[in-house]
């Protein structure tokens, strides 16, 4: 078995187009990249497999956890994943200080973690990352790396099975594009954790890609 | 007669079935609202509609409704008798009367306000393992805490002002269902000018800062919002 395998359909409908989505691959590398155009389907993917949206028919397994599997009706909510998610805008909270957001997923109840926050892999990632002088701040006080990096921490303090990066590096410049690549190039190898990253930029795809899939028009192209 | 001394009376009466109405109203409008707001249909807005009704609808024709179903022989109201609860002519009934009146000012509100909170932040926090009532008390909930606040204060003001449902459900009982409003309509048919002015100016007032506070609350929750 792979450790990534995913075999789905979606069709979104609106009202003035259809977008089918079929999109099947196995990979046993631990740094895959989804590449393509805007409008192939990237995002799309990403989000089945971590069940922010519910495939129309298909299967995603990941790491021996079946999230999806339609024919003995299984469907694990994103919730029950334990996926990592670095959204394109980072989705920090912006209620929440930084030392918050990271420890965000430490926390199942009902209450938000307290400021003064102080378990010990949320201090380790604050650390690691150098987040200590904006642990107070909050998001919109910080800079473009920063958030970026607090959005990593906080997908990674829960020991996610996998890490998904959805276009990670779009909203930088270009200086911060290189070096935050190179870091989570390097976290990656560090953590040797699965991790699929989409993007439509080609240096992220030799950065990143192991194993690069190519998507168009909602399907794996060669 | 109403002197001068008994403003006290119906003004502390006003203000604890205004708070009462209000804390009700936090409860169920913002609870109605999420509802709606998860709800992706059509019927959504019908039903929003109809909750939106005594926001239009004439006080004395809610007021009717209200004896209709709560009266003695109502169809809830002759339950309720049987149980030895009785709501006619009590605060508590001035209560429902105030709590319906203003309940569409909270459900709006706080609608649009949690329609307001970037979808993405809660995916984030669902993805981070939350259920969905975690999500809801986490990140929808504050996000949105100022518009459903400014409404909430929406409601209580006009909660404080309720006159005709209460009149009909509660009646004019002085030191007992008589609030605010209906004292001043009652001192201006007795003649009584100085009391009147005295407990219009009071309700003008806290009327006045509420909605200040209110209209305070409303823009600066739009800031927190995050871009898609």
């Amino acid at each position: 078995m792979s450790l990534i395998d995913v075999c789905v359909r979606k069709t979104l409908v609106s009202d003035s187009s259809a977008f089918e989505l079929d999109v099947t691959f196995q990979s046993d590398s631990r740094r895959i990249v989804l590449l393509g155009p805007s409008g192939a389907g990237k995002s799309l993917t990403l989000r089945l497999i971590a069940g922010l949206i519910k495939p129309d028919t298909g299967r995603i397994v990941v790491d021996g956890q079946v999230y999806v599997d339609k024919k003995s009706k299984l469907y694990l909510p994103a919730s029950e994943r334990e996926t990592g998610f670095l959204f394109q805008d980072y989705a920090l909270f912006p209620h929440l200080t930084v030392r918050q957001n990271v420890a965000f997923g430490l926390h199942r109840g009902l209450l938000n973690p307290s400021k003064r926050e102080s378990a010990a892999q949320v201090v380790d990632w604050i650390q690691k990352f150098e987040l200590e002088a904006v642990a107070l701040n909050y998001p919109h006080q910080i800079s473009g790396g920063q958030k970026q990096r607090v959005a990593l921490a906080r997908a990674l303090v829960a020991r996610p099975r996998i890490l998904l990066l959805d276009e990670p590096f779009a909203a930088l410049d270009q200086d911060l594009r290189a070096r935050m690549r190179e870091e989570v190039s390097a976290l990656q190898t560090e953590l040797n954790i699965p991790m699929i990253t989409i993007t439509h930029d080609q240096q992220d795809a030799e950065a990143l890609g192991d194993h690069v899939i190519m998507l168009s028009q909602g399907r794996v192209q060669g | 007669m109403i002197h001068q001394s008994s403003i006290w009376v119906p003004l502390l009466l006003s203000l604890k079935v205004s708070l009462w109405a209000t804390a009700i109203n936090a409860v169920l409008g913002v609870a109605a609202a999420y509802l709606l707001s998860k709800w992706r249909s059509a019927f959504a807005n019908v039903v929003d509609s109809i909750l939106t009704l005594p926001l239009v609808l004439p006080p004395t024709v809610m007021g009717y409704y209200l004896l209709v179903l709560l009266g003695r022989r109502g169809v809830f109201g002759s339950w309720l008798s049987q149980m030895g609860i009785n709501l006619v002519f009590t605060w508590q009934g001035a209560v429902i009367a105030a709590s319906v009146v203003s309940f569409p000012l909270v459900l709006r509100s706080a609608r649009a306000a949690l329609e307001g909170v970037n979808p993405l932040l809660e995916n984030a926090a669902r993805v981070l393992g939350l259920s969905e009532v975690a999500v809801f008390f986490r990140v929808s909930l504050p996000l949105a805490s100022r518009g459903i606040l400014a409404g909430i204060l929406l409601a209580f003001a006009r909660a404080l002002g309720e006159f005709g449902a209460t009149l009909m459900i509660a009646g004019n009982l002085p030191g007992r269902t008589q609030t605010l409003s209906v004292a001043i309509y009652e001192a201006v048919q007795a003649g009584d000018d100085d009391a009147a002015l005295g407990m219009v100016l009071v309700t003008s007032v806290t009327c006045v800062v509420v909605l200040m506070i209110a209209g305070r609350l409303a823009p600066r929750y739009a800031r927190q919002r995050v871009r898609q």
